[in-house]
């Protein structure tokens, strides 16, 4: 009995230390992670899971559509709303849709920037590690081009974070810098992607998308000269050409030769699809008494909202009648087409040499295949910015619910001007929103979330007005 | 301490049984060598045979005196020819009360007798004189010279010193009379007999310094109980629960999430099978306990039989039925009507004030600007309409019944007690309720003289009905959805049939936007939401006296526990975004659950003595604790019928799986010194090394030292008034390990999925930022105090402690450009101060026997650091950014507007600084820091939910054959916020009364509209309240009825559990708390399940 005893004491006494080192069960964890290929392309698919969640409907759109003259909230309360302060310029930093997208759109940067720090020390296939990079780096470009747009300066960040707390002292960087950051991850992109992908890629990014947004980012940086070098880079690739049906560029189940880089939502047991609203339609985000006035003559109309709904008009390009068991559809929001390549270079040719024949057929290049038989004339424009002003009228209800108009606006510097003029609110013909508003300066910038500034300690500062 | 009714009819056998035990013993001693006085005595001291029957109920560890068997007569009686003559007695106390089970033995024999149920006894004494000696416990021994009586009236006196009752603490126990530390002692009296579930909820307001809220009134809904404030921001609140030295592990998974509160996972342990209940509240008591000590140590020690005793059976039963406590105010059907009208009618001239009246014809505005048609009558002024009472419809008389069986007692080495239970509570709300069966077996038994073993076993098993009472109406909660529930509606149709979808339908025809809940009474009977548990905790131990005064002790226990949680919504109910029959959300899952914690604890304990003077007892041990659970989840949607309910009949299924575990190796020691019993002190300390922690950070210390000094014994101090003094004082550090699994680990969430190709691809990403150096959270606590008693019964306790702690577990909120939104981190910093009193008596008075206890506690909580830089930490609850943990204030403080009135006029409005576009009827916000503006910079502190302070008073009096006992708890100085107002304020519900009000906000129509619904000081509600917890009247029937029936005690009584409470709060429960264990926001009232009044009466049985 004793030494039984002296045995236990013993035995207890010299535990190893190795039973209290536990390793997660149920998770994988960054340590044993991030080591194969497969892994690699796990954490790639991540990245585009990111930009899913920023630019999905309901969320991209309250900055880029509702904002604008185009949609507005329809929910609308006379209280507002989180979705319809958007609307209504009523916008406080404590609106949590703000710093959603905000939110949203850093993890997204984090995954990239994980993938670009862990992709040289992985052993594959070259061409596909190339190509890797350059999809990463065309989301991280994409995510920081809609930051800059909508906040102006804002935090740059393009290393793997390890020490999550040293990001407290994190202040804005310079709308300028994150510009040249944008420039060269596209820039590097496009030198990395190959220009095209198989059916079983589709959905990557490729080439032409990378270019496509370089020419647009240049486009808010006015060097118009860069924009018709992109622009004319993809024109040139022969890839990519306007879809007779113009409807058809939103149809899930078709692949159109215009679309150059899109967002897809998978419906089925996954949780990838898009949530079926009650109607199948967002009443967030319905079309402004404004634009159906404007645009109430345009074949394009029942293509971009629903026609038969008097009075209230939801958008019809993520729209799917096919709902999935588990309640969802199938979508893809469009982010960069053939389209807009085309009428990009148009406004900087305008810009470079007013006027100019071959701004005038770009423009009718996608004029006319809503509407055949009225092509425009250079007759028809007396000055550089009525042609312009029909470059943006086009640009409207071409890529209305697209998540350009309120960018647009903004970069053309029209905002102040388009929107004062639509503020009655309700039911008015011209109206722009759901109430009356004000709008200034300070307006075209959006307030930092104030979850932001509180959680940098006062570090990151408000834009002014808010 | 259990009395042993041993009855005079078992003398004989038990004593000769003993003899018979005893002289086996001996004998082999015996024979082994020639005998004389001296070595039969030297064998004595060796073996140590103890007649147990003689100090029954009594662990040999106690310090009681025992009494030794053999004396030198022992053999040469066996050559002397004894005469013998009977003799008969009785022995009362002093107040003249028979003593049962009094011992009486003839000094230096094995002769004796126990007294029976009226006192007496009946015993052969030597002829030629001799002594009778009686022992009772709790009495003065007392030894009577035989002389020529053949009757004896024996009066035993009460002793003092039965005040040294043994304290548990960890890894061994203290008298009682030499605890230096903040220890309170509850005894099983204060936990039978109470129509509750689980232990805690008889224990509020009996302790100070402990603070156990009802907060919510589920049949097994979990308590919020804190030791001393709050002990951390976001790691575990919950003190360490340890029975019969197994640290149970407190929380667990309880499936998906279809209800916020908690399951309380100590329902499984029945209250009757309790012997005492230990609270360490200080750190020098709770360092022993390490990692785990510093939310406190709850010591549980289960009953056990006594050594030598005759079997005992008890039944206890009761019976009772509860009720809805307090109702929340809310429109009738009329006031309904006409308040969404108006709001209504405001909002479509709002939309275009030019053109739009209140007259305008409903078919002319949107859905959102209409009303019901079904309101217009009311809206007329029609009389007689329905106007449903929903919260009377809805809640139900709860019914409880509760059955106790047990049996215990000894032989002369074994032990036991098995004991089996049933309660079923059905609660008031309709479908839901506990029913639980439990078993107990506890076995002692000593092998020799040195090896003895013990075992606890308790299977238990658990059937729970959930009620989905927390969740707010869109995820169907109960509680709030009643409230909103129309008043127009009627439950019924009229034949007899739930009256369902009539606001669905109001919604999808068009008619008016009404809020989308399905009628309560139908959602809580058709929905199944359930779960089972089947527990058993497993304790086995050793101990081995490897010398006289050092054991050696191994224990193992094992609690496994097995969880299983089903829901399902039928098909034929329709959802508010689905017609019935239902696919989607015709909605089934089942959750199984199950954890092994595995314990090992081995201890060396030594006691030692020098002349008495002296006096030392060392423990050093080892323990090892594992614990794993796994679980996995099946769901499906769209069954075939609502016929058959398990998944395999559902169209569309999905099923997940975890696995975690953790574990803690330890090392600990404690030495406890007194010289005299005067100077004493106390010093452990523990090292553990956890799974948990980083990997820079494995291991922590956790020491303490307490001091004592009894001024009493001081030859200086003696008077008349002060019977006993002990100053104490206590210094010690302590750390809480309750923090997540893996937190020092970055976890990847698989949720990164996407499709490429038209496949759906894997995606990992990130979900959590690592932490090599995450470790414990230290307190370091000092705690002065001293137990003080007084002309004799009378006794005051009193501490004040000041308690630090660093290296809070914060999840730092961080700018979301580093990819994540919060990071784990040692960072936070806050501390509790307070001071407790407790002062209790029991005397006669009059009569009878009258047992007082005052309790007082205040503490105060502070927070002294967060985050790098970081001021505050805003949290919501229901609503957003309700709370605040900020630097200098309280943790989770109630944040927000302050409302300073409402916008008269727009002369007012135009010149009064507002927030965004107010209208007139709007609340007036204060600008608080006058900038002119007033916006989220203008939120303050509005209160918290901390009692300035607390107390209870619980009484008991005892007169011929009635007991009477009543509890009080009160606390004061807190607020609620009551969130409620969320969704009772904007005419799409029903709505609170004081929508009504002269002070109350103009209507606003807006689902989610900011309007009212702004955390401001309008939710934020006093809530000080003072509690009658129970009253209990019983009535023994008198021992010379009972005793002919063979019944040693029979008790009938009856009880009111929350009979009444005074409070100006408007919510269900004063000691509301939505966010079940979140420090971050406390005090929040959002559907909870109402608390509801018991009345019960119940029988207890002795054989």
């Amino acid at each position: 009995m004793k030494y039984l005893i002296y045995i236990t004491l013993l035995s207890a006494l010299f535990s190893c230390e190795s039973y209290i080192d536990l390793k997660p069960l149920a998770e994988n964890s960054v340590d044993n992670f991030y080591n194969t290929a497969s892994d690699l392309e796990q954490a790639v698919i991540a990245t585009y899971d990111g930009l899913q969640t920023s630019v999905r409907p309901g969320y991209l759109d309250h900055f880029a559509e509702v904002r604008s003259d185009n949609t507005y909230n329809f929910a609308t309360t006379p209280a507002g709303g989180a979705y319809a302060d958007f609307d209504n310029f009523n916008l406080t930093s404590a609106n949590d849709r703000l710093n959603v997208f905000w939110h949203n759109s850093y993890l997204t940067i984090q995954r990239a920037n994980i993938v670009l720090n862990r992709i040289d020390a992985i052993t594959m296939d070259e061409t596909i590690k190339e190509s890797r990079k350059g999809e990463v780096k065309f989301i991280r470009a994409l995510t920081y081009f809609y930051l800059v747009q909508i906040w102006g300066d804002v935090p740059l960040v393009v290393e793997e974070t390890t020490d999550p707390i040293s990001f407290i002292g994190q202040t804005r960087t310079p709308a300028a810098e994150v510009y040249n950051q944008i420039i060269t991850d596209l820039t590097e992109a496009a030198g990395e992607l190959p220009a095209t992908v198989n059916t079983a890629n589709d959905g990557r990014v490729t080439q032409g998308a990378a270019l496509g947004l370089l020419a647009r980012v240049y486009l808010v940086r006015k060097d118009y000269q860069k924009v018709i070098e992109y622009t004319n880079q993809v024109i040139n690739s022969g890839l990519y050409s306007l879809d007779a049906d113009y409807a058809g560029i939103y149809d899930y189940a078709k692949k159109s030769n215009e679309v150059i880089f899109k967002v897809f939502f998978k419906s089925g047991t996954n949780s990838e699809g898009f949530p079926y609203l009650n109607v199948n339609h967002d009443y967030n985000n319905t079309a402004a008494r404004d634009f159906m006035e404007t645009f109430k003559n345009d074949p394009r109309l029942d293509a971009i909202v629903d026609t038969s709904n008097i009075g209230t008009y939801y958008g019809n390009k993520v729209h799917n009648e096919n709902v999935s068991t588990d309640n969802t559809i199938d979508i893809k929001t469009v982010i960069l087409r053939y389209a807009d390549i085309l009428l990009m270079k148009a406004e900087a040719l305008n810009e470079l040499q007013y006027p100019s024949q071959e701004a005038l057929d770009l423009l009718n290049q996608v004029h006319t295949r809503a509407k055949p038989n009225l092509a425009f004339n250079l007759a028809d424009f007396t000055s550089k910015n009525q042609f312009l002003e029909a470059i943006l009228k086009e640009r409207r209800i071409e890529f209305a619910f697209e998540n350009l108009r309120w960018f647009d606006l903004v970069r053309t510097g029209k905002a102040l001007e388009v929107m004062s003029a639509k503020n009655t609110g309700g039911g008015r013909p011209n109206a722009a929103s759901a109430l009356p508003y004000t709008i200034s300066e300070s307006d075209l910038l959006f307030p930092i979330p104030q979850v932001q500034i509180d959680a940098s300690s006062g570090n990151l500062k408000q834009n002014p007005g808010y | 301490m259990r009395k042993n009714y041993l009855k005079s009819g078992t003398k004989t056998l038990q004593i000769a049984l003993l003899s018979w035990v005893a002289s086996v013993c001996l004998a082999e001693e015996l024979l082994a060598s020639p005998v004389n006085e001296k070595e039969v005595k030297a064998i004595e001291t060796k073996s140590k045979f103890y007649f147990g029957s003689l100090v029954p109920g009594t662990p040999k560890s106690s310090g009681q005196t025992q009494i030794v068997f053999a004396q030198p007569k022992w053999y040469t009686a066996t050559t002397n020819r004894i005469v013998s003559r009977p003799i008969t007695g009785r022995v009362t106390s002093e107040a003249g009360e028979p003593l049962i089970g009094v011992t009486v033995v003839v000094k230096g024999t094995t002769t004796g007798a126990t007294t029976d149920a009226t006192g007496g006894f009946a015993l052969e004494v030597p002829d030629n004189g001799g002594t009778l000696v009686f022992s009772y416990i709790g009495f003065v021994a007392k030894e009577v010279i035989l002389g020529n009586f053949t009757t004896l009236q024996v009066t035993m006196a009460t002793d003092a010193k039965a005040l040294e009752e043994v304290v548990v603490v960890g890894y061994g126990t203290e008298s009682k009379k030499n605890i230096i530390n903040s220890v309170a002692s509850i005894d099983s009296k204060e936990l039978e007999n109470r129509p509750v579930v689980n232990f805690q909820q008889s224990l509020a307001g009996k302790v100070p310094g402990v603070t156990i809220a009802q907060s919510n009134g589920a049949p097994g809904g979990g308590m919020t109980i804190s030791v001393r404030g709050v002990g951390s921001i976001t790691g575990g609140t919950q003190p360490l629960y340890v029975i019969d030295g197994l640290p149970l592990s407190a929380g667990g998974d309880q499936g998906n999430d279809n209800f916020n509160y908690s399951l309380n996972p100590l329902n499984s342990i029945n209250p009757s099978d309790i012997e005492s209940i230990q609270i360490l509240k200080d750190a020098a008591a709770t360092a022993i306990y390490g990692s785990r000590g510093s939310n406190g140590v709850v010591i549980i020690t289960t009953k056990k039989g006594a050594l030598g005793e005759k079997p005992t059976i008890s039944f206890n039963a009761y019976g009772g039925v509860a009720q809805l406590a307090k109702k929340v105010e809310v429109m009738n059907a009329y006031e309904h009507a006409n308040y969404t009208k108006l709001a209504r009618d405001l909002s479509w001239i709002s939309k275009n004030p030019a053109r739009n009246k209140a007259s305008d014809p409903l078919n002319l505005r949107n859905i959102d600007d209409r009303y019901p048609a079904y309101m217009i009558p009311y809206i007329n002024g029609e009389a007689e309409l329905t106007d449903t009472d929903w919260q009377d419809e809805f809640y139900r008389t709860g019914k409880v019944q509760n059955y106790d069986l047990s049996v215990s007692g000894g032989t002369a080495k074994t032990r036991y007690f098995i004991s089996a239970n049933y309660l079923d509570q059905k609660g008031i709300i309709p479908n839901s309720g506990i029913e639980k069966t439990g078993i107990r077996l506890n076995l002692d038994s000593e092998l020799s003289d040195k090896l003895r073993i013990g075992i606890n076993l308790n299977p238990s098993y658990i059937d729970n009905n959930l009620a989905r009472s927390e969740k707010n109406w869109g995820d169907e909660g109960l509680v709030i959805g009643t409230l909103m529930q129309h008043p127009e509606l009627p439950v019924y149709n009229e034949d007899g049939s739930y009256a369902v979808d009539k606001l669905f339908q109001t919604l999808w025809s068009g008619e008016s936007n009404v809020v989308q809940f399905q009628n309560p009474v139908a959602l809580a009977n058709l929905v199944d939401n359930r779960l089972t548990q089947f527990r058993t905790t497993f304790n086995g131990n050793v101990e081995y006296d490897i010398l006289n005064n050092l054991t050696f002790k191994t224990a193992f226990g094992a609690d496994i526990n097995y969880y299983e949680r089903t829901y399902y919504r039928p098909k034929s109910l329709s959802y508010r975004t689905e017609p019935a029959p239902t696919t989607f959300f015709n909605y089934g899952s089942v959750f199984n659950s199950n954890s092994a914690n595995i314990l090992w604890d081995n201890t060396l304990t030594y006691t030692g003595s020098i002349n008495n003077e002296h006096n030392l007892n060392l423990v050093v041990g080892s323990s090892m604790q594992k614990e794993v659970n796994k679980d996995a989840t099946a769901e499906g949607r769209n069954f075939a019928t609502d016929n058959v309910r398990t998944i395999n009949t559902a169209q569309e299924r999905y099923s997940s799986q975890d696995e975690r575990e953790w574990s803690l190796l330890s090392y600990f020691g404690r030495a406890s010194y007194n010289y005299l019993g005067k100077y004493l002190i106390t010093t452990t300390v523990r090292a553990d090394g956890s799974s948990r922690f980083g990997s820079n950070t494995k291991w922590g210390v956790f020491p303490s030292v307490s001091l004592g000094w009894r001024v009493s014994d001081e030859a200086f101090f003696k008077n008349n008034f002060v019977n006993d003094l002990k100053l104490r004082a206590s210094y010690g550090l302590t750390g809480n390990n309750d923090i997540p699994y893996y937190g020092s680990i970055a976890l990847l969430s698989t949720g990164g999925k996407y499709p490429i190709g038209d496949m759906v691809q894997a995606g990992l990403y990130p979900s959590t930022a690592p932490n090599p150096n995450l470790s414990w959270e230290k307190t370091k606590t000092i705690d002065a105090g001293f137990d003080f008693t007084f002309l004799k019964n009378y006794t005051f306790t009193a501490d004040y402690y000041y308690s630090h702690k660093t290296d809070l577990l914060l999840n730092v909120p961080v700018p979301s450009a580093s990819g994540y939104s919060t990071s784990l981190q040692n960072i936070g910093e806050l501390q509790n101060q307070g001071i407790e009193l407790a002062i209790s008596t029991d005397q006669k008075v009059g009569p009878g026997d009258l047992s007082v206890n005052l309790n007082f506690s205040a503490n105060r909580n502070k927070v002294l650091a967060l985050g790098p830089g970081q001021e505050q930490i805003i949290s919501s609850g229901g609503l957003s950014g309700s709370h605040v943990t900020r630097i200098g204030q309280p943790v989770g403080s109630f944040f927000g507007y302050k409302v300073i009135g409402k916008f008269e006029s727009a002369d007012q409005l135009a010149a009064t600084a507002k927030l965004g576009n107010q209208k007139v009827g709007d609340f007036i916000y204060q600008d608080t820091n006058n900038d002119k503006v007033v916006n989220a910079d203008d939120r303050v502190i509005l209160g918290d939910n901390y009692p300035d302070f607390q107390m209870g008073l619980n009484l008991s009096y005892k007169i011929k054959s009635f007991d009477f006992s009543a509890s009080v708890y009160t606390q004061q100085g807190l607020q609620v916020i009551n969130t409620m107002h969320r969704y009772l304020a904007e005419a799409w519900g029903n709505n609170l009364s004081v929508y009504l009000d002269d002070d109350a906000p103009r209507p606003v129509w807006g689902v989610g509209s900011a309007t009212h619904t702004r955390a401001s000081s309008w939710q934020i509600e006093d809530a000080s309240f003072i509690r009658m917890r129970e009253i209990i009247l019983g009535y023994s029937l008198p021992n010379t009825l009972t005793s002919k029936v063979h019944i040693s005690r029979l008790r009938i009584y009856a009880s009111l559990l929350n009979p009444f409470i005074w409070t100006k709060y408007s919510g269900y429960n004063p000691e509301v708390s939505s966010n079940y264990g979140s420090a971050l926001t406390p005090g929040e009232e959002f559907g909870n399940y109402p608390v509801s009044k018991t009345s019960t009466i119940g029988i207890n049985v002795s054989f």
